[in-house]
């Protein structure tokens, strides 16, 4: 009891540090770059009055919190009959993924005519945070060991029992996991909604802050933000951590969901079986895509002016005449964006495995990660690229470090928390031959990590994307990015139809290739024994 | 405040909101979709409201904000406003890609688009003087760019475009030389920070193109009820730009501390903004026609202008129909 309490007192006081390391770079930072520092930006809350940014904050609040408690019910409905009927996972998790591999710059016109009032910052927060709250629920409903439902059956209870008794209680820590990551997205998403349009929030304080180029109200929002999402996020972690006390030593991975359902897919040795399969879920994932596609647009009424079916999509690319330059344009402007999103992608992964590896041979350098970390997750994009372009130029720099920024996140959790995971004996069978902690990650953890580097790529690579995205449009002006505001500028909506179909369809693509290519991994790996 | 303070007030101000629309149900609603987030461009609209002027037509209109990624074209045509203010090249594209739209008056007489610089870095007051130099352009404003360079016989290679957005930081860090703006906003912000600043004025280099144009979707034009709202509607906002017009710092107040209130706007940069915005709402012809008056000589001069630079404008996408309308139903009223 005295060492878990002085190991909170530990931790507590390690975040408290690192919070102040951040502080205080920051404030070193400052007398080279033309930034203001943290106290500056402390003393301009001050003078501004803090009940700006509260009010401010509170109206992003007003749409962030809605969106997210419909994103968590709209999750719960997917995963529940996924779980109880497995035929249903795949094609839920294929929307889930569509979702999260929409580009939200591209879709915000539509939503912005579709909804009244608040509706599309709502939807656009909702959108932010769905899959991950997918990803946590359907985690979560697995997380029981078989012969715990059995036992609920074994004694005449029914499935419906069994999720109930067991799989609901169990389900509670993955579920709180994506509840804490998605409450910080949920607050970007409504940013991004309030570019589009709004009457108050912080999305709209920057853009008065910016445009009467009053650089220090600016950061001050960026961090007020970035407060925002943290007490949102610290506040879920708090009550999560109360209702799962129990818990505390079950092993966590929201990455190992989609295995769960890959191995369900994959069974079966024949070669030609798993091909098959492959090529069965693609095209079930490919029509319940395009039949949600017709769908949204039949149920929402959109005017046809901006409205684009599947069909109208596949008629504009290969129109007789325009089609072929057309196409070979979209194709130039792609082969851009997936350059601009490899560059952000390896910068991710180098980063997040070099910091995760290091943090394994110095412990505290963990802890120490954590301020800056958050930070960088929860700040929004939108309003720090500006601020980075000034720090990095237009070239490949800026480039790299939005993509890191984005991807970084992911790989850095879960790797981190594979190692953490390592099985006691393995480490002590090394350490008994002498070997230190170079040999043990060099010889157990990082081999058994690489299932966590594919999961955490799984999640990073539509993340990437989005980087790539916001880069070509706020500094490289080149690439799908810029092509994309661009059609909206033109109203040319045929042409972001196409773009955006486009760029979903090859996000969707890199995941599920990132998923194959654990599958061959991991055989490789295990000599086909896994499963 | 706490949340369930904050839940509370969110159902009473809903229950308010139901109130006073049951007080208002002879009142016909209807939207106007602004340009911009609610800053000065919208000081006539304010005043129409606060002031009772459109309540007076039989009017119960909604102001929406608009921001940095809206196209505000669709929110016409999908019918969530009646009325949008925005630029007439945008709608000139917009109905090359199938919409159909019409502008039924023009808020500024003359273009307010400017390539704004620093007298500190690199000042630039015609258009030669932007050769060579870098200039940072919004893509929603790239058609309007490259038209300007054709009408000066400037070689579009000889300049170096810089994707930005209305963040105007890249011109004081110097990553642009240039900044593609507002007369009556992005100068007054730089000014008012403290920053002098050169100007190429569009307006005065050829591009003698109307802006803050009204749009309509064709069929309102058309469509009796709808048709008698626009009448309304334009009478009310001609009275309340008179008013923003005579006295900018009411539009300016109005702005700051009730419609866009705890966005953190400067009164002192909005009250100039207004002012600055006077002279391009007024010439000649509002003077004897009243203001949004679109002349045959403006119209043309406009569709010529976009039509160099590659649109397909027609005179025939303008029509002063209501505001006639609305001038002689208010004589004999």
């Amino acid at each position: 009891m005295t060492m878990r309490r002085y190991g909170n007192l530990r931790s507590v006081l390690a975040w408290g540090g690192s919070f102040g390391v951040v502080l205080l770079l920051w404030q070193c930072a400052t007398l080279v770059v033309a930034l203001p520092g943290p106290f500056a930006i402390m003393r301009r809350i001050g003078t501004d009055g803090p009940a700006l940014y509260w009010n401010a904050g509170l109206a992003t609040l007003r749409c962030a919190l809605p969106g997210w408690a419909g994103a968590t019910v709209a999750a719960a409905l997917c995963a529940l009959p996924a779980t109880m009927w497995p035929v249903l996972a795949s094609g839920l998790f294929q929307l889930g993924v569509m979702s999260y591999c929409l580009p939200s710059l591209a879709i915000g016109p539509v939503l912005m005519i579709v909804l009244d009032g608040d509706g599309p910052r709502i939807m656009l927060a909702a959108l932010a945070s769905f899959f991950t709250m997918l990803v946590g629920t359907m985690t979560g409903l697995r997380a029981c060991s078989p012969s715990q439902t059995v036992l609920v059956t074994a004694f005449g209870g029914t499935a419906l029992q069994a999720l109930f008794r067991v799989r609901l209680r169990a389900a509670l820590p993955a579920w709180f996991a994506a509840l804490r990551i998605s409450a910080s997205a949920s607050v970007l998403g409504a940013m991004v909604g309030e570019f589009l349009g709004a009457e108050h929030g912080l999305g709209v304080l920057l853009i008065n802050a910016q445009q009467s180029l009053d650089l220090s109200r600016t950061c001050a929002v960026t961090l007020v933000s970035a407060a925002f999402a943290g007490v949102l996020y610290a506040g879920v972690g708090i009550v999560g951590y109360a209702c799962t006390r129990w818990a505390r030593d079950m092993p966590l991975d929201l990455a190992r969901d989609s295995e769960a359902l890959r191995a369900g897919w994959t069974a079966g040795p024949e070669r030609m079986r798993v091909l098959l399969h492959g090529a069965g879920r693609l095209a079930g994932a490919t029509v319940l895509a395009l039949g949600a596609w017709w769908l949204v647009l039949r149920m929402s009424g959109v005017t046809p002016y901006v409205g684009r079916s599947p069909y109208d999509v596949l008629l504009y690319l290969t129109d007789g005449a325009e089609g072929p330059s057309r196409i070979s344009a979209i194709a130039g402007e792609l082969g851009i964006t997936l350059q601009d999103m490899a560059v952000g992608l390896v910068g991710g992964i180098v980063a997040g495995l070099v910091l995760a590896v290091f943090s394994q041979l110095w412990p505290p350098l963990h802890r120490l990660l954590a301020g800056p970390v958050f930070i960088m997750q929860a700040i929004p994009l939108i309003a720090t690229t500006p601020l980075l372009i000034l720090l990095f130029g237009r070239g490949e720099a800026i480039v790299v470090t939005v993509g890191t920024i984005v991807t970084f996140f992911p790989v850095f959790v879960t790797v981190s928390q594979s190692f953490a995971q390592t099985p006691r004996t393995a480490l002590d069978l090394i350490s008994a031959n002498g070997g230190g902690r170079v040999d043990a990650l060099r010889k157990v953890q990082v081999p058994a990590a690489l299932p966590s580097i594919f999961a955490a790529l799984r999640i990073a690579a539509p993340l990437a994307m989005t980087g790539a995205l916001i880069a070509e449009w706020l500094a490289t002006g080149r690439g799908m990015g810029y092509m994309l505001l661009n059609a909206v500028s033109m109203s040319d909506y045929d042409g972001l139809w196409a773009r955006v179909t486009v760029t979903t369809t090859v996000s969707m693509i890199l995941y599920g290739l990132v998923g194959l290519g654990e599958v061959v991994a991991m055989r490789a790996l295990t000599g086909g024994r896994a499963r | 405040m706490n949340r369930r303070g904050f839940i509370s007030s969110c159902i009473a101000g809903s229950l308010a909101m139901g109130t006073r629309a049951f007080a208002d149900t002879q009142l016909r609603p209807c939207s106007y979709q602004l340009s911009w987030i609610k800053n000065f461009q919208g000081a006539g609209e304010y005043i129409a409201k606060a002031k009772g002027f459109f309540r007076e037509q039989g009017l119960d209109v909604t102001l929406l904000a608009g921001g940095p990624t809206m196209p505000h074209e669709p929110v016409v045509m999908s019918g969530k406003a009646l009325v949008a203010q925005t630029m007439p090249d945008n709608t000139v594209m917009a109905n090359m890609h199938g919409a159909t739209l019409k502008v039924i008056g023009a808020g500024y007489q003359k273009s307010p688009f400017c390539i704004a610089s620093l007298l500190s870095g690199h000042p630039m007051r015609t258009p030669q003087d932007m050769i060579g130099r870098r200039i940072g352009v919004q893509s929603v404003n790239l058609v309007v760019w490259r038209t300007f360079l054709r009408l000066n016989h400037i070689e579009p290679a000889s300049i170096t475009v810089v994707p930005v957005q209305f963040d105007m930081a890249p011109l004081i860090a110097g990553d642009v030389d240039g900044f593609f703006g507002y007369l009556n906003d992005n100068v007054v912000h730089l000014e008012v920070a403290g920053h002098q600043t050169a100007v190429v004025p569009f307006a005065r280099f050829g591009y003698t193109v109307m802006g803050a144009t009204l749009v309509v979707r064709a069929d309102s034009l058309q469509d009796p009820a709808r048709r008698a709202m626009l009448v309304s509607f334009m009478r009310a906002d001609i009275q309340g730009w008179q008013a923003a017009i005579a006295d900018p710092a009411l539009g300016a107040d109005l702005t700051v501390n009730t419609f866009g209130k705890g966005n953190g706007l400067d009164l002192k940069a909005e009250e100039q903004s207004c002012r600055a915005s006077n002279d391009l709402m007024m010439n000649a012809d509002t003077h004897s026609k009243g203001l949004f008056w679109m002349s045959d000589a403006s119209i043309a001069d406009t569709v010529r202008i976009l039509r160099l630079g590659g649109l397909a404008a027609s005179p025939d996408m303008f029509t002063n129909e209501i505001l006639v309308e609305a001038r002689q139903d208010a004589a004999t009223r």
